[in-house]
């Protein structure tokens, strides 16, 4: 194929695209919804991985004592808990320092709740534990549990495991959207595309008469697609960048622990994978509606009465 | 050129379209193909442009055994012939250059070789004043001379013409079959259907009727022409 065939083609694309633009933004519309939902789940389970994998690393239990409990009978229990084998060390938060830090992550807004630092605190005394082995967190979680005046402690593995099912649940939903809508935007797409070969089935037969190869009747149509997607995968990956860098500053301010992987180390991963996934659903659209109008057509020019 | 051999076509809706239809056209001939509506010229042409195939028989266009040629191929048996269209078929919101030069990208020629050829084949079907207008604005005779230009740019060995004076006016007929008197002149074979008997009395051609599917006269057969 010549230099200029292959622009005319671009070109012809390129046209098909503007001469049917309510249809084209339907599909790029319905292609960035699916995109964008697809990307969150995925950008949402590889941050529940995150948050796990934090939480694993941690190694450390926070106790919190009941109510009741006095500055002399925590030190007991301190002593109590640091003689447990799988132990390392232990620190105790009282009541006012867990407070202040509360306060403090809470910055500005936590000005109104000062009046809790005295004695109207309802936090408890509380030890942060940090462990020999964390493979025997478990064992050590129930050994510290048992001892009188624990009112609870902070299990990660009870988070965990809401995670997971959160995790498994957003998986699951994301799938079925997904799935749905991947249909409706290759349904939408190769109907755009259908449409455009509709409106020139006149410019068609006479590629056919004048012997015009189905490879080359179908390239703009393809182009079409591609550019579509494109533009799909373009928009999706710039709104859903936008959208995840504003939810993981608010989560991140919201639960001080859990740091949001950073925007900018995922940023092109997004981009290149979303240009990708688009080119593939609009090339995949336009094969199906391509194919169809040429084999509905076959070898016609559809010319003689 | 063309061999049609004991060639036969039924369609699916049981129509028998051609009936043991013989017919042999020489490289550089003139033939006008007449006959009523429904006659069998239509499938005469879809089979020649390999739209249809035959039920039995056997036919040869330019050189090639259409039972032997597979559905890729058809492209590039099109492209040894020319179509001219009783309705144009032109592309309104093309300039007239660029309905011919269509016809040259689609088989893929550089702009170079388009910018040559598609003033010259203007040039020669009289229209090389109007290569910036637009089909609407020309009249009837001037849409099929740009047809003309289009069927003749990429230099096939055949034209065929359906009926291509069907939608204009009488006077501008005769200038159209004397176009294609010419371009027959330069060595391309000219395959016109046509129902205008003043046309074909008029130029002293080779005529072959159809009727009812099958060949019923034929002046060269018969020893009219020479």
């Amino acid at each position: 194929m010549t230099f200029s065939s292959l622009l005319y083609l671009l070109k012809e694309g390129f046209r098909n695209i503007w001469s049917n633009r309510t249809m084209s933004l339907a599909s790029v519309g319905v292609l960035v919804s699916c995109l964008l939902l697809t990307g969150a789940a995925v950008l949402f389970s590889i941050n529940v991985g995150q948050a796990m994998q934090v939480m694993e690393d941690q190694n450390s239990i926070s106790v919190y004592l009941n109510d009741d409990v006095g500055t002399a009978e925590a030190a007991m229990i301190g002593r109590e808990i640091a003689q447990l084998p799988n132990v390392q060390d232990t620190v105790f938060v009282s009541k006012n320092e867990a407070m202040q830090e509360y306060l403090d992550a809470l910055g500005e807004d936590g000005q109104v709740l000062e009046d809790l630092l005295g004695d109207d605190n309802p936090l408890p005394h509380a030890y942060r534990v940090s462990l020999r082995d964390v493979s025997l967190y478990q064992e050590t979680a129930d050994q510290i549990s048992q001892i009188d005046g624990v009112y609870r402690i902070n299990d990660y593995t009870e988070v965990a495991s809401m995670l997971t099912r959160i995790d498994f649940l957003v998986r699951i939903v994301g799938i079925v959207i997904v799935v749905f809508l991947a249909v409706v935007s290759l349904f939408i797409i190769s109907n755009t595309i259908r449409v455009t070969m509709f409106s020139r089935r006149l410019e068609i037969s006479i590629m056919k008469s004048v012997g015009a190869t189905n490879g080359f009747i179908r390239i703009p149509f393809l182009v079409e697609g591609m550019i579509l997607g494109l533009i799909s995968g373009a928009l999706g990956s710039g709104l859903l960048l936008i959208i995840y860098s504003q939810v993981a500053g608010a989560v991140s301010g919201i639960i001080a622990a859990f740091q949001p992987i950073p925007t900018s180390s995922i940023a092109w991963w997004i981009v290149l994978t979303f240009l990708a996934a688009g080119v593939l659903f609009g090339t995949v659209g336009g094969l199906i509606s391509i194919s169809k109008f040429l084999k509905k057509e076959r070898g016609e020019i559809n010319v003689w009465k | 050129m063309i061999e049609f051999k004991n060639v036969s076509k039924t369609y699916a809706n049981g129509t028998r379209a051609l009936r043991n239809f013989n017919l042999s056209v020489d490289k550089g001939e003139f033939v006008f193909i007449v006959g009523s509506s429904g006659a069998g010229k239509s499938t005469f042409l879809k089979l020649i442009m390999c739209e249809e195939r035959p039920e039995s028989g056997e036919i040869v266009v330019n050189h090639h055994k259409l039972s032997q040629v597979k559905q890729r191929d058809i492209p590039y048996l099109r492209r040894t012939m020319g179509i001219v269209f009783q309705d144009f078929r032109l592309i309104n919101h093309m300039t007239v250059y660029d309905n011919v030069a269509f016809a040259m990208r689609v088989v893929g020629a550089s702009n170079k070789v388009i910018r040559k050829r598609v003033p010259y084949i203007l040039g020669m079907v009289g229209l090389q004043d109007k290569m910036k207008r637009k089909p609407p604005e020309l009249s009837g005779g001037e849409q099929q001379r740009v047809g003309l230009a289009r069927a003749l740019v990429n230099n096939p060995k055949m034209i065929i013409a359906d009926e291509p004076t069907g939608n204009i006016d009488p006077e501008l007929s005769f200038e159209i079959v004397d176009l294609l008197s010419e371009i027959n002149r330069r060595g391309t074979t000219i395959l016109m259907v046509t129902h205008e008997h003043n046309l074909v009395r008029h130029f002293n051609r080779r005529i072959v009727e159809i009727q009812s599917g099958t060949v019923v006269a034929d002046s060269a057969a018969e020893g009219v022409l020479a």
